[in-house]
């Protein structure tokens, strides 16, 4: 058996420096090594003639040295060159700053050489190739893996280490995936995958090997997650709510029809409450499609069941605006609920754990200052949380301590699809509302250039005009950029002096206190305000239904990544 | 990369009107001529169903930079690329549903290699071994 966890600086040709710098690439085991995959990979396997190449070409040629190297000076530069050629034409190879090269040529030889083919005014130049002595493997003849970063490590010093990293293991490498699963997906074996992923022989063989690989990996995250899904159902036993109060009880208490999938994720939601196991579930729709609505129902069986529940926000502003719904709703049934922000007084805040602890209050909404050592519940049951507080294993134990393992449900305004849900959150269930109610009307989308600029800005002002309010928001660049910040600033003066001098703008940022913010938010809300132009912060907001338009400035950069290299 | 870039940012943005009885607007402002801001612009017109805009933003861009710009807590893969790999996916979704459900503990002599690694993966999402 062979040790995956040995020390990467044990490796033929490592030793301490270069251990350093494969650590910095994450690099520190064997294990890391053979797993460090590449990026892409160049063919150098397929030898053209002189006659062949096109100008610009990179290409393989196999070639005879028809002179030494001649090194001429220009400056503190040198320039080594090479006459070469095949039976179809002579050429020259030249290199700069590299006078070891001087030796290692010797005329009548033959060469494999690895570089681009430059063909101009009749003459054939192959520039800075790599090159084997005919015969000889390393460097050309086939095909070459490149990886991702390698800080100072050359490409060619790095398949250097990682041929020896491989000859180390290959054949043994201990099997991790069953039989019947190679032979159902006619999977190759982690040896030879594990070779063919890093020095294919042909191209079509690291497909295989990358086949293989991505299946073992998704495979084990998959299954990993499955079994802390199993696990927390079968060995944790949570709270079994009662059927006597339904769900739909509090259905009919809306002034508006919940849509079908509102409905039928409340039917879900509602047999994970009723049973022993402890719900652990995602609910996952889009923004307006009644998540809260959906929260409310289970808080509602929760309280009637004799628990309480804590509704947990991403923002102080955003918990505020859930407890004025709640209260809205709940009140006349005699149902509690308490507000707890970071913003509050001392005294009150103590006021509320007092209560908190007596069961005086039913349903506790706030940001994550609920999850303090200080708060304690009587009875918690149902925890109700956002994505962006999503808890880690921990943390849920954390919640599951506050209460007898306590319900919880993950709310996500993240669309992403099903099969992917399934890897990304595999270890909860999920719920998806894929429905918005009939009522919204379509929010009409224009994408507009420059050129625009006047029309919409009429666009604004009649609206306006009709008592209506809009956002202008300008996406920063960078976290932390300070011309993403000014250019809020800016293009709220702007807006101010020459274009709405008659209306009332304000500008929001990520970088305004908290309290700041949120002050800005509620006389928006309260219509004091007619524009806002603001970063993208108000992506998690308060509703003001009163505002209709949105625009969108630099729309081009929402999106605009790095595009990644496919292993290809 | 920053989170305000999320292409699916904007359509949560753009979530912020419509939420009272007035017909809202959404005006994208925007510059250049790169043939995929403008596939993406027309998307954002045509719909406002998030489910569509999200898988349309894999399709455009792949799955790194979709999940690079999403919350924390999301495994991390050295080869897999989501998108690219939907097929190998839903395969191994198949087989992984199988197994659990005839043997959760993967204590059958046939699943015996695969309790070594999938312990090795719950380590590393932070679990500890169960």
């Amino acid at each position: 058996m062979v040790d995956l966890k040995k020390d990467v600086k044990y490796i033929k040709g490592v030793g301490p420096n270069r251990a350093e710098l494969l650590n910095k690439l994450g690099i520190f085991t064997l294990q890391d090594l053979i797993t460090y995959y590449p990026r892409a990979y160049e063919d150098r396997s397929k030898p053209k003639t002189l006659y062949e190449c096109a100008d610009g070409e990179v290409a393989l040629i196999e070639v005879v040295a028809t002179s030494r190297i001649v090194e001429t000076r220009f400056g503190r530069k040198t320039m080594q060159k090479l006459m070469i050629g095949d039976e179809t034409a002579n050429a020259e190879a030249i290199w700069f700053n590299q006078t070891y090269l001087k030796s290692k040529f010797s005329v009548g030889q033959k060469y494999r050489m690895y570089g681009k083919i430059d063909k101009k005014y009749r003459k054939i130049q192959i520039q800075s190739p790599v090159f084997d002595e005919y015969g000889v493997t390393q460097n050309t003849g086939r095909i070459i893996p490149l990886y991702p970063l390698t800080y100072n490590l050359s490409q060619n010093i790095l398949r250097k280490i990682m041929e020896n990293g491989i000859k180390e293991v290959y054949g043994n490498l201990p099997e991790t995936l069953p039989d019947y699963l190679l032979k159902k997906y006619s999977l190759p074996s982690i040896n030879q995958a594990t070779k063919a992923i890093h020095f294919p022989e042909e191209l079509k063989d690291f497909q295989i090997a990358r086949t293989r690989l991505v299946f073992e990996e998704l495979l084990m995250t998959q299954l990993a997650l499955l079994k802390l899904k199993y696990h927390d159902t079968k060995k944790i036993k949570g709270i079994t709510f009662s059927n006597k109060h339904k769900i739909a009880e509090m259905i009919e208490r809306f002034p508006f029809k919940l849509t079908n999938a509102q409905i039928r994720v409340l039917k879900e939601i509602e047999e994970d409450m009723e049973s022993p196991k402890m719900m652990n579930r995602l609910l996952q729709g889009d923004v307006g499609s009644g998540k809260t609505a959906v929260a409310m129902c289970a808080a509602y069986k929760a309280v009637k069941s004799g628990y309480q529940a804590v509704i947990m926000a991403p923002t102080a502003i955003l918990a505020t605006q859930h407890l004025e719904n709640f209260e809205k709703m709940l009140a006349d049934l005699n149902i509690k609920c308490e507000l707890l922000i970071s913003g509050i007084t001392k005294k009150k805040k103590e006021a509320i754990l007092e209560k908190l602890k007596d069961g005086e209050i039913d349903i506790l909404i706030g940001t994550h200052a609920v999850l303090e050592d200080n708060v304690e519940f009587k009875n918690l049951g149902l925890v109700v949380t956002d994505e962006q507080h999503r808890f880690g294993v921990r943390q849920r134990s954390k919640i599951a301590q506050k209460g007898q393992n306590p319900d919880v449900l993950v709310m996500s305004a993240t669309p992403i699809p099903r099969t992917l849900a399934l890897i990304l959150y595999g270890d909860l269930d999920i719920s998806i509302i894929d429905e918005l109610p009939p009522n919204r009307k379509k929010i009409e989308t224009f994408a507009v250039t420059k050129r625009m600029q006047e029309r919409v800005d009429n666009f604004i002002r009649k609206q306006i005009e009709e008592g209506r309010q809009a956002y202008i928001v300008c996406p920063l660049v960078e976290e932390g950029e300070d011309s993403g910040l000014k250019s809020v600033i800016e293009l709220s003066e702007k807006y101010q002096k020459e274009i709405f001098p008659e209306y009332r703008i304000q500008y929001l940022h990520g970088k305004m206190r908290p309290k700041e913010k949120d002050e800005i938010m509620l006389k928006f809300k309260n219509h004091e305000i007619d524009i806002l132009v603001s970063t993208t912060v108000i992506e998690v907001g308060v509703d003001v239904p009163n505002s209709n338009i949105m625009v969108i400035e630099d729309a081009q950069r929402f999106g605009l990544a790095r595009t990644t290299s496919i292993t290809r | 990369m920053h989170k305000d870039l999320d292409w699916l940012g904007l359509h949560q943005l753009r979530g912020r009107v419509g939420r009272g009885e007035y017909q809202s607007y959404c005006i994208l402002k925007y510059e250049g001529k790169s043939e995929t801001v403008r596939k993406r612009m027309k998307v954002m017109c045509d719909t406002n169903d998030g489910f569509v805009i999200s898988e349309k933003d894999l399709e455009l861009r792949g799955s790194g930079d979709f999940f690079g710009t999403m919350q924390h807590g999301i495994p991390e893969f050295k080869i897999a690329n989501l998108f690219e790999d939907m097929p190998i996916l839903k395969k191994v979704q198949v087989v992984a549903q199988e197994i659990m459900s005839k043997d959760a503990d993967l204590k059958l002599p046939e699943n015996k290699l695969l309790q070594r690694v999938v312990n090795q993966k719950l380590e590393s999402l932070g679990t500890g071994t169960l």
